[in-house]
């Protein structure tokens, strides 16, 4: 195929999408009721980020998820490659992390909010405990395919402890670490999001749920464009960080 | 036994200490009910009351909504590693898609469906099929040309080149894709159970939630646990089965 064809093609499906939207929804094919058109759902999300109300939830939802996912990240990073160094360490996790691999993590909000009542705290513990898996994995394997005969090399050349944790281990298992940074990162939306449809009192999740219960259904959409903008957004900007950092990659 | 023993030692250590700390009374046992006496309470659900009956309602949903987007992704991913149109017309839908949290989309899929089966199997269904068709996309693409053409010039007809040479070679990348919308979709049909719903296990965790019987919480999240646990290790035995003949077997 053409080059200029594929080019054609790639705008082509993503606009065919949202035409397709505007239109069934304008000609009355679906009842603008249940499907308001795309242009007016894009404009109730720009009047929605400009309003105070809606600010304050986006503001505390971002709040909860940069704080959970920054514990997560310094909390399971370490471990991982500990894992990898220490066999005592990882005969004890490892059976942990098989067993509750399949928990949805989410769906802890309720028992978390039981034993750490209902501010912000139970918010956070859910991201840590939901990022916690897939960082502690990539990082443990990361650190494990480091080729022992450069550690070897470095230890020869008589290079210290430290020294061969931060200018090697890390450094080559960080490939590793971000394609787990990368999960963390899908996981966390999905669990800031459904724990907060589940417990229903503040944040994005709440306003989302709470439109549709409302009858809002244009603000539903409104909202529904916002959270994808903001899940594209972190996409984005993890690819960008991650080719600075693995630049030599 | 004994070996299995040692290899858990430490979850068996943590079930001793959960169960210590809740009998000595440290903690009130509604913030941390024994692990007996859970599970004891599920056996009790499980024989006079309605466990049963909710795991089915979830297990209904999980398998039609994961089932079709099997059906869906894999042809899906074929064609899109087959034909450039497919491809190109369909890659930047999913890089767009992939990022977005699905579960945002449950509230619209209420607006269309309501709260019944139907917006649960279609949010479970766009979850899973992400992963399903990326990861056969990616198989269906690493499979050798050479095969293809060698076959080809040998005059195998289409069809047959997609069951004999294109589908098994996939099928490693297929089942990487199969067991990861296992798991997403175990965790979302609880959640979007837990979110709306009148039956199955995350309404059986939300309604004990209400009224504080947080035996029956927990009951209802290991239940979901567990079958992800089980379902999982059938997976992989059955998928070290089917790759039994492929020349990276040993990696299954």
């Amino acid at each position: 195929m053409l080059k200029e064809n594929r080019i054609l093609f790639t705008v082509l499906s993503p606009v065919i999408l949202f035409v397709l939207w505007e239109g069934l929804s304008r000609a009355g094919v679906i009842s603008s009721e249940i499907l308001p058109p795309f242009t007016t759902s894009l404009y109730g999300s720009c009047q929605l980020v400009a309003s105070k109300e809606f600010s304050k939830h986006l503001l505390a939802s971002s709040y909860r998820w940069a704080i959970g996912f920054s514990i997560s990240l310094i909390l399971s990073i370490p471990i991982g490659i500990y894992m990898a160094r220490s066999k005592r360490l990882y005969n004890f996790l490892d059976p942990v992390l098989t067993l509750t691999y399949p928990v949805p993590k989410a769906a802890m909000i309720p028992i978390l909010m039981l034993w750490m009542g209902a501010g912000d705290l139970p918010k956070v513990t859910v991201i840590v405990i939901g990022c916690f898996i897939p960082l502690v994995i990539s990082a443990y394997h990361g650190a494990q395919g480091v080729e022992t005969s450069l550690i070897w090399s470095a230890r020869a050349m008589g290079i210290g402890e430290r020294a061969v944790l931060f200018r090697i281990i890390l450094p080559a298992s960080l490939p590793t670490i971000f394609s787990g940074i990368r999960m963390a990162l899908a996981i966390s939306l999905i669990v800031v999001l459904g724990s907060e449809m589940i417990a229903r009192q503040s944040g994005l999740g709440y306003y989302l749920f709470n439109s549709l219960e409302m009858g809002l259904y244009e603000m539903t959409y409104s909202v529904l464009i916002i959270i994808s903008g903001i899940g594209l957004f972190l996409d984005v900007i993890f690819s960008l960080v991650m080719r600075k950092v693995l630049i030599w990659v | 036994m004994k070996k299995a023993f040692s290899q858990y030692y430490s979850v068996f250590l943590i079930l001793f200490v959960w169960e210590a700390i809740s009998r000595s009374g440290f903690v009130h046992p509604v913030l941390l009910p024994p692990v007996s006496k859970i599970v004891v309470r599920f056996f009790e659900l499980l024989f006079f009351e309605k466990l049963l009956y909710h795991t089915g309602q979830t297990m209904f949903r999980m398998w039609i909504g994961l089932g079709l987007a099997t059906l869906v992704g894999v042809p899906l991913g074929i064609m899109m590693a087959r034909f450039a149109f497919v491809r190109s017309s369909l890659e930047p839908l999913i890089s767009l898609g992939f990022p977005i949290p699905k579960i945002g989309i449950y509230p619209v899929l209420i607006i269309f469906f309501g709260v019944l089966h139907f917006s649960k199997i279609a949010l479970i269904f766009i979850e899973a099929l992400f992963p399903i068709v990326m990861a056969t996309f990616s198989g269906a693409l690493l499979v050798e040309r050479k095969l293809i053409w060698s076959a080809e010039s040998m005059g195998t007809k289409k069809r047959k080149i997609l069951w004999k040479i294109i589908l098994p070679f996939s099928l490693p990348h297929i089942f990487m894709g199969f067991r990861l919308g296992l798991i997403v979709s175990l965790i979302v049909v609880f959640l979007s159970e837990m979110i709306a719903s009148a039956e199955g296990l995350g309404h059986l965790m939300m309604s004990s939630s209400r009224v504080f019987r947080s035996e029956i919480m927990f009951v209802a999240i290991g239940t979901i646990s567990g079958l992800g646990l089980l379902f999982d290790r059938i997976f992989l035995w059955l998928r070290r089965k089917a790759l039994k003949w492929h020349p990276e077997a040993a990696l299954y």
